[in-house]
């Protein structure tokens, strides 16, 4: 079924910094609401996400952009009471759609958390985890490889490569969020989703997770969501803004922070709330 | 707000009855003078009464500790009287049990035997049946309420649950004296088998219903322990809730799950109405499960309900094997212990 | 970083076939648990089954109406209680039956009816003197034995070697039936007498006083104990090794076999300070050791759930930590100890095994009026009946259940309640 999204990508893979028009939609949100029972936590979203592009979610806390970006992979679904609406189209096709197979769908679409989440396993066991449990790999020789390479792109391998076997939570935070990426990278997903990837380290680790992110832009589509502006100007190249539950506004990022066209955008840029 | 006001009072009063009576002439003696302001006064007797008060709530903590001694001291006291009767190696290592001390002292083994390995067998095995299922069945309780079962269907399985672990004992060695034995046995007639109708299986069978609903709580308690975070990461990644709890969270909650099965096993071990009523007194040396065997708490209570002089080797036996009882289940339960409280710092 | 390697690629066939293999173990581990639940829930219910459809006959009895000749010959006027009302109650069913000669058959015929009757035969005389040289017809019970023919457990339709009433007790029976002599009643018996070694006459009361004496002893000793201790141990101890110590003491002993107690109880309680045996006052201290585990750690628990800003508050205006406590602290944390105080006095309820070792195991007929009177408890007195010959003694035993069982689920239904009712989320 959905193997097929697995092959190549079909459109360019040329990037383009600034205005992304040219790129192909990875990701059409149509209408999609979120209630958490009683409390509506999304109206209304459409929104398209462009293919390896790094799209950044902004917008003051609560205002459903975790949620959102939750939405695309499909973890709320572990959350009681959670009820999303609308359609999701990645690569076409809608994946609220109850026979999507969300297993299937979460190999395709890979999560990074706010805080470094790395099992309580060897560094080894932690990247090699995914293609395990998805059977991608038919060797133990082709898993050595997937995870040394995993390691790299996450520019984590010359720090680690020589105490593979040491528990991943005994790294440092930087080192732990690097870690998560490669273990997300290792299952080959076409999109990363980051959820404050940064909000728990220091600005050395964030620097290297921002360069990390400039590099995976090439292979992956990511989305951000990110409570600091200066690293949504940094990373990204489309910007949405949150506030309330809906998308005020959606552009270039150039276009966002330096030309708002709503006056909540501009408020939020500017710092007056937040 | 009535109620828990009035709930106080019967505590403070009950608590510091005592404490009241006798301080309240400590203060009539101190107030009597009456040079100082009525302030200074009732600070005074506040600061008297309060160190009196601490003093109460020591005293009261250290029955606990009181009790512990108690026992160590009452079983190693008579303990060491018994093996003044009977050698250490005997009790330890013999494999023969007959405590029925003999009528006339010029009777052959007039002190009977005392080789506790068949009741020590006897007890394991039976522990080792429960434990296979209540380990098994309870571990897997635990998992489907907490990362299957909606809110809903949790909060009635788990108050149902509950009510096994409620269920007196004794009414356990009845159901499995009464129901469970005889159900073994017919079923054997039928195939062919023998078994007997005290076997180890009937009473393990029975115990090992008995501590699923304990084995399920305190495991569920390990696994909701483990961070929402480890979850959210491992079905990030497309892995599905089977293999999410296989590989993720109980590989992190394996520390607690240890400690409590430890406690499980030290539970078992030291249950006595299910044996006594469903298990033999025949202290046959076996791992056959269809067999009758006996175990280290059916001796104790056989040797000491009922009327005998306090100072025979055999009233004494007792102790020493609740000595090695005691001994066993703290083992069992300062290693559970320690390894739950590790665990539990590591994930608060 | 900048050369790309080149990853295996999920090919989609192997791939498809592997989902459905992983979907497929997600399915199986999934009823796992979901057998695991219903085998637990299956349990209970078996259980629960076996022990009404067993015990819910207790509760009814079989008596028989028999007209008594209270013969002068018999009883002496000056000491009624004296007369031979052995003797009056065979004649009246010799009476019912005049074919019957043989003397064996003659005793078996006697036998139908419970010795109560010759009691309550001798209690109407002595109440009723003026009656004395009339018939009267009094309820008596029936032996246990024909009370389970009656309910149906001793099944007619089996041969006569393999059953415990024999075919002409059988006919005499249904001959007292046709009579309309034969009725069900409420088994009153059951509640307010003690035990009996004739099933038809014993009753659960004494061991029920026995288990509030015994738990009224617990109760007094243990929770003021188990509170003290807790509040020390949470609000005022020095965290430090000893207290350390003291909580994997507490936690230990939680977990101590039972049988332990008992083993303290006899050693100590009995052989060293020489109070009495089978009383309730030492089966109330040993319960009490056994159950303060429980009340300190619910207690701690308790005192913890309290914020420290409410102790703050108080201390912030001046209140000293005594105040704080018994104005504040405890009143707050007072549903949480009271549950864990239930929840304990319900496993002490339930107890069986150390109350053996410091023979609260006898028979005792007499319903004990104190703590210091020999007494045993409920769940005792359900080893005990359990262990009896008699076929009516399975049935009381069951009754026995029954009625200890209501009592636990009240009480747990109690600290449920209590617990839902003050539950705070701070």
């Amino acid at each position: 079924m959905m193997t097929s999204h697995n092959n190549e990508p079909q459109a360019n893979p040329f990037v383009d910094g600034g205005s992304g028009s040219r790129s192909t939609t990875k990701f059409a949100a149509k209408d999609v609401t979120v209630h958490y029972g009683e409390n509506q936590a999304l109206f209304p979203i459409n929104l398209d996400i462009p293919e390896k592009q790094v799209t950044a979610l902004i917008g003051p806390s609560g205002c459903g952009k975790s949620t959102f970006l939750r939405c695309l992979n499909r973890m709320n679904d572990i959350i009681d009471g959670c009820v999303v609406g609308g359609q999701i189209l990645l690569d076409g096709r809608n994946i609220n759609d109850p026979k999507v197979d969300v297993v299937q769908l979460r190999a395709q679409v890979g999560m990074v958390f706010q805080k470094p989440n790395p099992f309580p396993k060897s560094i080894f066991d932690n990247v090699s985890y995914g293609p395990k449990i998805h059977g991608t790999v038919a060797t133990a020789s082709d898993l050595d490889d997937v995870v040394e390479n995993s390691l790299r792109r996450a520019s984590l391998w010359d720090e680690v490569k020589d105490r593979l076997q040491d528990p991943g939570t005994g790294l440092s935070g930087g080192q732990q969020q690097r870690l998560c990426i490669a273990r997300a990278i290792a299952v080959e997903p076409e999109v990363i989703l980051m959820d404050e990837p940064c909000s728990s380290l220091d600005p050395i680790a964030t620097a290297k997770i921002e360069e990390l992110i400039n590099e995976l832009m090439q292979n992956y589509t990511i989305v951000i969501v990110t409570h600091s502006m200066q690293q949504a100007a940094r990373v990204s190249q489309r910007t949405a803004f949150f506030h309330l539950g809906k998308v005020v506004e959606i552009g270039n990022t150039q276009q966002i922070f330096t030309n708002p066209k709503d006056h909540r955008t501009q408020g939020y840029i500017t710092g007056r709330y937040g | 707000m009535t109620s828990p006001f009035v709930l106080t009072v019967v505590a403070v009063v009950l608590a510091g009855g005592l404490l009241l009576q006798k301080s309240a002439r400590r203060i009539l003696v101190g107030w009597l003078p009456g040079s100082r302001t009525f302030r200074q006064e009732t600070n005074r007797r506040r600061k008297l009464t309060e160190r009196f008060a601490i003093y109460v709530l020591i005293a009261c903590s250290s029955v606990a500790i009181l009790t512990t001694v108690g026992i160590i001291l009452s079983l190693v006291f008579e303990s060491v009287r018994f093996f003044a009767l009977i050698p250490v190696t005997d009790f330890l290592f013999g494999l023969k049990w007959s405590p029925q001390t003999a009528l006339r002292t010029d009777q052959v083994a007039a002190t009977g035997l005392f080789g506790m390995i068949p009741l020590f067998a006897g007890t394991l095995l039976i522990t080792l049946i429960a434990m296979l299922i209540a380990a098994p069945i309870g571990l897997l309780a635990a998992i489907y309420m907490s990362e299957y079962a909606s809110r809903a269907a949790r909060d009635i399985i788990k108050p149902c649950l509950e009510i096994l672990a409620g269920i007196p004992t004794v009414v356990y060695g009845f159901f499995a004296a009464l129901t469970v034995a005889p159900f073994f046995r017919n079923i054997g007639d039928v195939n062919g088998i023998v078994i007997s109708s005290e076997s180890a299986l009937a009473a393990g069978l029975v115990m090992g219903i008995m501590i699923i609903p304990f084995v399920s709580s305190l495991s569920e308690d390990v696994i909701s322990a483990v961070p929402q975070s480890l979850r959210e990461g491992s079905y990030g990644m497309g892995a599905t809730q089977s293999e999410t709890i296989k590989q993720v969270i109980l590989p992190a909650a394996l520390p607690g799950i240890i400690g409590a099965l430890l406690l499980a096993t030290s539970r078992a071990i030291g249950e006595t109405m299910i044996d006594v009523m469903a298990a033999g007194l025949s202290a046959n040396l076996t791992a056959n499960p269809f067999a009758a065997v006996t175990t280290v708490t059916v001796q104790i209570v056989t040797l000491l309900v009922g009327d005998q002089e306090f100072d025979s080797a055999k009233t004494l036996a007792a102790f020493a094997l609740g000595l090695v009882l005691f001994f066993i289940t703290l083992v069992l339960n300062v290693i559970a212990l320690v390894v739950v409280n590790k665990y539990r710092e590591h994930y608060d | 970083m900048t050369d790309l390697i080149t990853m295996p690629v999920r090919a989609s066939k192997a791939g498809a076939a592997r989902l459905k293999q992983r979907h497929a173990a997600e399915r199986r581990f999934r009823f796992y648990g979901l057998f695991a639940i219903c085998f637990g829930l299956s349990c209970i219910g078996i259980l629960f089954f076996t022990i009404i459809s067993g015990g819910y006959s207790t509760f009814s009895q079989t008596v028989v109406t028999i007209d008594i000749n209270l013969e002068r010959d018999l009883i002496d006027a000056k000491n009624i209680s004296d007369g031979d009302f052995r003797k009056i109650v065979q004649n009246s069913l010799y009476g019912l039956f005049p074919e019957v000669t043989g003397r064996r058959d003659k005793r078996k015929l006697a036998n139908l009816v419970s010795p109560a009757a010759e009691y309550q035969a001798r209690d109407y005389a002595v109440a009723n003197p003026h009656h004395i040289g009339k018939t009267i017809s009094i309820q008596v019970p029936t032996s246990d034995d024909m009370d389970q023919f009656s309910k149906g457990v001793i099944r007619a339709d089996l041969p006569e070697s393999e059953r415990r009433v024999s075919d002409l007790e059988i006919v005499w029976f249904n001959g007292l039936k046709e009579q309309g002599r034969i009725e069900t009643i409420f088994n009153r018996t059951f509640f307010k007498s003690g035990d009996s070694r004739d099933p038809e006459l014993a009753g659960i009361l004494g061991a029920a006083l026995g288990s509030f004496y015994t738990l009224l002893v617990t109760f007094l000793l243990s929770f003021p104990i188990g509170v003290a201790s807790a509040i020390y141990l949470e609000e005022f101890a020095p965290k430090n090794r000893l207290t350390q110590l003291i909580e994997i003491n507490i936690n230990n002993l939680a977990a101590v076999p039972s049988i332990v107690f008992g083993l303290l109880g006899l050693a100590v309680f009995l052989n060293f300070f020489g109070l009495p045996r089978s009383a309730p006052l030492v089966g109330g201290m040993v319960l009490a050791l056994m159950t303060l585990p429980t009340i300190i750690i619910a207690g701690r628990a308790a005192l913890k759930s309290v914020p420290p800003s409410i102790r703050q508050a108080a201390i912030g205006l001046g209140a000293s930590p005594m105040q704080t406590l018994t104005h504040h602290t405890l009143p707050l944390a007072m549903p949480g100890m009271m549950t864990g105080t239930i929840l304990g006095m319900a496993q002490a309820l339930g107890e069986t095994a150390p109350l053996l070792m410091i023979g609260m195991v006898a028979f005792i007929v007499d319903i004990p009026a104190g703590i210091t009177d020999p007494a045993t408890v409920m769940p005792v007195q359900i080893y005990l009946w359990s262990d009896s010959p008699e076929r009516a003694f399975i049935e009381r035993t069951s009754g026995a259940i029954m009625v200890l069982l209501a009592f636990l689920i009240t009480m747990n239904a109690l600290a449920v309640n209590l617990r839902k009712k003050f539950e705070q989320k701070w």
